[in-house]
């Protein structure tokens, strides 16, 4: 069974996935866990967004249950191709999910890249970290740019 | 590794040693334990690449030295079989020194992964749950469980894993190697801990995907992570 595809992705599209640096090794590859399945994956289509986008992103939206602000120094970058996520078996569907609010939520920002994509597989996971590259990004913009538009 | 675990006022049970598969039978192998006798095991002195003199003392006294006896004896003569001259004299207790815990790396990891047990809610800067210390335990007693029956199989230590938490709450067991990969996530299942695995050789090469329950070692799981070495 194919992948079900919602948006006009092309095959090297990126999808860009931000991932706690709990799930990194050491040599910034990325360790299955930052593929945890909930309620889809979120990740950022690179049509719409930089890399660094999405970091401001992250340091733009507060931690769970906490009126404080993730940490985007905490986070990494990783892209994954539409390609290769489509040799994947078992990805049920990649929709093209942009958020936006207006007015915009503070702690939630929105996002016209964001993109889901449904697994849930222990296999899934595994493939995920194969083919997962990490994204060098400027962390000096990005915390420019959240400490800006935080104040 | 120690020697004072050692209990020297038990005798020992040579009949709980096994001898290894590859080993064939051209020398006999004589030893002075009490209830002496010969193996008839060949020990290539000439080969190389694989080390049977090495697997051989490991598959005849790794069981004494984990059962806490101790031989009675302080050396073993390798003879030829066709002269009785002696070919090697080896010292049972610097052997036995020599013999490697194969949990010993593993134990490592699981020290050093224990600061996940620290974990609050919002771990992951999100909505991370905390890692149950009943889930930590079981999954690395049942992974040390599975490093040991491959050592007892086959004589040799696979790989350990990372220890890795994952936002649900469950934990990674992740092997990431040029040859294998692995992954078996532990969590809870209608309250009981269930294993889910996937693993293969690269690229879907043999690749073995299931789960199993944790009351005991799967056969057909241990013989796959053989691959893990």
């Amino acid at each position: 069974m194919g992948i079900a595809i919602n948006g006009d992705f092309t095959d090297d599209c990126l999808l860009y996935r931000n991932s706690h640096i709990q799930f990194i090794n050491d040599d910034l590859t990325a360790k299955a866990a930052a593929f945890s399945p909930k309620e889809g994956m979120s990740t950022d289509w690179d049509r719409y967004t930089s890399a660094e986008e999405s970091l401001i992103r992250v340091g733009l939206t507060k931690k769970h249950g906490s009126e404080n602000f993730k940490d985007p120094n905490m986070f990494k970058i990783f892209s994954l191709k539409i390609e290769d996520i489509q040799m994947i078996q078992g990805v049920s569907s990649i929709d093209f999910t942009p958020i936006n609010n207006t007015p915009e939520i503070l702690g939630s920002p929105n996002n016209p890249s964001h993109t889901d994509v449904w697994f849930t597989d222990v296999e899934l996971r595994v493939k995920f970290a194969g083919i997962a590259i990490n994204v060098p990004v400027n962390i000096e913009l990005v915390n420019l740019a959240v400490a800006y538009s935080v104040k | 590794m120690s020697l004072n675990v050692i209990d020297r006022s038990k005798s020992s049970l040579i009949e709980d040693c096994i001898l290894h598969p590859k080993y064939e039978n051209n020398y006999n192998l004589s030893y002075d334990f009490a209830d002496s006798g010969s193996y008839g095991v060949e020990i290539d002195l000439n080969e190389d690449g694989y080390d049977k003199e090495k697997s051989l003392l490991h598959t005849r006294f790794r069981k004494h030295y984990a059962a806490k006896f101790a031989p009675i004896t302080s050396h073993i003569h390798v003879f030829q079989q066709t002269n009785r001259s002696i070919l090697k004299k080896i010292d049972v207790w610097r052997e036995l020194a020599k013999i490697e815990n194969p949990l010993q790396t593993f134990n490592e990891v699981i020290e050093k992964s224990k600061y996940i047990l620290d974990f609050t809610e919002g771990w992951d800067e999100d909505a991370g749950i905390p890692i149950e210390p009943v889930l930590f335990y079981t999954s690395s007693k049942i992974i040390s469980d599975y490093i040991e029956a491959i050592y007892n199989e086959k004589g040799f230590i696979i790989k350990s894993p990372q220890i890795n938490p994952v936002p649900d709450g469950s934990i990674d067991f992740e092997w990431r190697m040029e040859s294998a990969r692995m992954l078996i996530n532990f969590r809870y299942e209608q309250k009981f801990i269930k294993a889910y695995y996937y693993g293969d050789l690269q690229n879907n090469h043999i690749p073995i995907k299931g789960s199993v329950p944790t009351d005991q070692v799967y056969e057909h799981l241990m013989k796959w992570m053989q691959f893990l070495k």
